[in-house]
């Protein structure tokens, strides 16, 4: 027992002795400052795992996503070659990060056209609208993208198709068949090589994906559950 | 032997000077730095939280905003990685603690400015940039703890979340390697770096050690030579007393020589009087005695011829004696003689003039006297018949005894002669035994004598070994003299006589 202690007690005074404080000349101020320390290296390592596991935690995927193209008026499936739909949030700041990645990727050659659509879900009254869409092709504007963007108000094509998280992607061939469906970015609002931008990468090649799915970083598109289905969609198309 | 030890010693001094402003001027250099350090934290911090707040303010729930995780990282995380340095640099600073904690927190800076800028690859440029402003403490340990640092973020993240440094689900360890590689491949440059200016702040401390001690060699040889001049200086003020003393000295000696040459130009006339006067007085008998019809008269005239003859010998003598003396011709003997029998035959001597002046003559002799000494008979019996002489002369009444004694101890034989006489006042006392000197021109006139009859005496109880001083006297009640001779044999008596001999042939 009395060896522990001693032994103990050598090791902290040769952990002391590198730091260099003497444990005999400054007893307490030395043990006060190396508990300290020792206290915020665990606090700063609690935080940097939190922090990690904030960053890597995705979003929610909805659970009524299809894997076949759902009829709708408001997007038209391309039927020369891939139909590439990415749903982003205006204000999220992990939008950047989403849209950049879909612009390396499309700088890429593919084995067949693509119709790209950006779906902006925004409010549904106007003066939102009207806010929303002045702020956002500020950095839609950035990037060439085939088609324009697509105001979805009510959210009601994302809530169609079931997507939740701003950044996710899907890729339908000419048949409306899913091919790949998930976020393009590593973490929340960083670029970067990941799963998804690899496979959708190969999908357009032509190539087997590694991944049909990847996680999605981003914010919530809208709140509560998505309660769209087709005959919603026709329904609130006629009103 | 000396010198190579003072040069060891000299040496290690500037070793261990050197290792001093060395340290030193490391301390300082830590000092400022830490306090770069601290300040670049706190811009970095405030930097993060402005960026977050600009660029990515909320996160949302369809429209509804809430507070980016940013904002609170960088608000939090970022306090909670700059506050504690620069708690440190203001309680601990200097110290080596203090330095590896701002690594891991610069470090850990460079993981949140990467975070909150969306993991940009331009963003990882602020580690290098780290690594290279940690150089400047010149401490090569803390690239190695920053380097720890990133290698265990990188280590757990390929573990636990790897698509978060890798972009990949899962990593093998060599991806970790290969980030490790590069920061190491800096870190070879800034460590070498560190030494290169570690060994340089060394030299430069080295040489100002070497420059101060020589500085203090120069200032200590300053002092020794400024030491020595005050010593000099001290000397030849003290030689310049000594001089002005012997200055005074010399005067005081000149004044007494011409005090001296006046006393012998006084006695010369006293004396031309003194020789005259008998010489007249015998001339004067001598005619009348050359007149044959005057017989009465004719015995008075012989008889003072003959008084006056004898004492124009008496001072004839005695001028003799001072001058054999003063020659060094005189001869004192070292034979065996009697104390009492030489101090018996000065009473007998000198009873007739006692008797004539009707004062009683008497002799004293202690029992423990010895019977024989070695010494000169005649001239101590000289200087017996001077003082006792001199003692009948200024005595008009009562008596004049002569007391033998010795003092075993200091084995000296005395004889006292004391008078009942006139005295001497205290103010010529001091003249007594000066040639050719009189207590008073008076006494020459009234009781007649050369003045010489003391002086005699004390020079030849010198030559003896000796002396002759006045032990006491009280005007109106008398005087005592005393002769001081040795009682055991006296080489110099035996010196002085060879001396003497040498010269007298």
């Amino acid at each position: 027992m009395l060896e522990t202690y001693v032994t103990k007690f050598v090791f902290a005074k040769s952990i002391l002795g590198m730091t260099g404080i003497s444990l005999n000349n400054q007893p307490r101020s030395t043990v006060t400052i190396v508990a300290m320390t020792i206290l915020w290296l665990i606090a700063v390592g609690a935080f940097v795992t939190s922090i990690t596991d904030h960053l890597a935690r995705p979003g929610p995927v909805s659970e009524h996503q299809s894997n076949a193209w759902p009829t709708n008026e408001r997007v038209r499936l391309n039927e020369d070659g891939f139909t590439l739909l990415m749903f982003v949030h205006p204000d999220c700041p992990c939008t950047q990060s989403s849209l950049a990645e879909l612009e390396r990727l499309l700088a890429q050659q593919s084995v067949r056209p693509i119709n790209t659509h950006i779906i902006l879900p925004v409010p549904n009254d106007a003066e939102s609208t009207h806010k929303i869409t002045n702020v956002f092709p500020r950095s839609l504007s950035l990037y060439p993208f085939q088609e324009k963007h697509i105001l979805d108000k009510n959210a009601q094509l994302t809530r169609l198709f079931g997507i939740r998280t701003s950044g996710h992607c899907l890729l339908f061939d000419q048949s409306g068949q899913l091919l790949f469906s998930g976020g393009l970015t590593p973490l929340r609002g960083h670029e970067g090589s990941c799963p998804g931008n690899i496979s959708l990468a190969e999908c357009l090649h032509g190539q087997p994906p590694q991944t049909r799915q990847s996680p999605v970083f981003g914010c919530a598109l809208y709140q509560g559950q998505p309660r769209f289905t087709q005959s919603d969609l026709n329904r609130e198309g006629r009103r | 032997m000396i010198a190579l030890s003072t040069k060891k010693s000299r040496s290690i001094w500037r070793k261990f000077s050197a290792n001093n402003l060395f340290r030193a001027q490391a301390d300082k250099l830590y000092r400022r730095i830490d306090i770069l350090f601290a300040s670049l934290l706190l811009a970095q911090w405030l930097g993060c939280c402005i960026w977050a707040s600009l660029f990515c303010p909320y996160t949302y729930v369809g429209i509804v905003p809430s507070m980016h995780p940013h904002v609170t990282t960088a608000l939090f995380f970022g306090g909670l990685i700059t506050l504690f340095p620069c708690f440190l640099v203001i309680n601990a600073p200097t110290t080596p603690l203090t330095r590896h904690t701002i690594a891991i927190a610069q470090t850990l800076m460079s993981s949140l400015i990467i975070h909150i800028s969306g993991g940009r690859i331009e963003a990882h440029f602020h580690i290098f940039g780290s690594l290279a402003f940690l150089a400047f403490y010149r401490d090569w340990t803390v690239l190695v703890t920053a380097t720890i640092v990133i290698t265990i973020d990188h280590f757990f993240r390929g573990i636990y979340y790897p698509q978060s440094v890798y972009g990949i689900t899962t990593a093998s360890i060599s991806r970790t390697i290969e980030h490790a590689f590069w920061i190491i491949f800096e870190d070879i440059f800034l460590i070498y770096s560190c030494i290169l200016g570690r060994r340089e702040m060394m030299e430069i401390a080295a040489r100002r050690a070497e420059l101060e001690q020589t500085n203090a060699t120069i200032e200590e040889e300053v002092k020794l030579r400024t030491q020595e001049l005050a010593q000099a200086t001290e000397l030849l003020q003290i030689k310049n007393v000594d001089l002005e003393h012997k200055n005074h000295q010399i005067e005081f000696e000149r004044q007494s020589a011409l005090a001296a040459n006046h006393a012998k130009s006084a006695f010369l006339a006293n004396m031309s009087h003194e020789l005259r006067t008998p010489l007249t007085a015998i001339l004067g008998y001598a005619e009348i005695i050359s007149e044959p019809e005057e017989t009465q008269v004719v015995q008075e005239a012989s008889q003072a011829i003959i008084r006056n003859g004898r004492h124009l010998l008496a001072i004839l003598n005695d001028i003799l004696d001072i001058s054999k003396i003063d020659a060094n011709k005189i001869a004192v003997e070292n034979e065996p003689c009697s104390p009492r029998e030489i101090a018996e035959s000065v009473i007998e001597l000198l009873k007739v003039r006692a008797d004539e002046k009707k004062i009683a003559l008497n002799l004293h002799v202690r029992h423990n006297v010895p019977e024989t000494i070695r010494s000169d008979t005649m001239r101590i019996r000289q200087i017996l018949i001077n003082l006792a002489g001199n003692a009948i002369k200024f005595t008009d009444k009562g008596s004049v005894s002569i007391d033998v004694h010795i003092d075993n101890s200091a084995r000296k034989l005395f004889f006292d002669v004391s008078d009942s006489g006139i005295g001497i006042p205290p103010e010529h006392q001091t003249r007594l035994f000066r040639e050719f000197e009189q207590a008073d021109n008076s006494v020459t006139r009234k009781y007649g004598g050369t003045g010489l009859g003391l002086a005699i005496a004390k020079r030849l109880a010198r030559l003896l070994n000796g002396d002759a001083f006045l032990l006491q006297s009280i005007p109106e009640l008398g005087s005592t003299f005393r002769l001081e001779l040795p009682l055991d044999p006296q080489p110099s008596i035996s010196e002085n006589l060879a001396s003497s001999r040498m010269k007298i042939s």
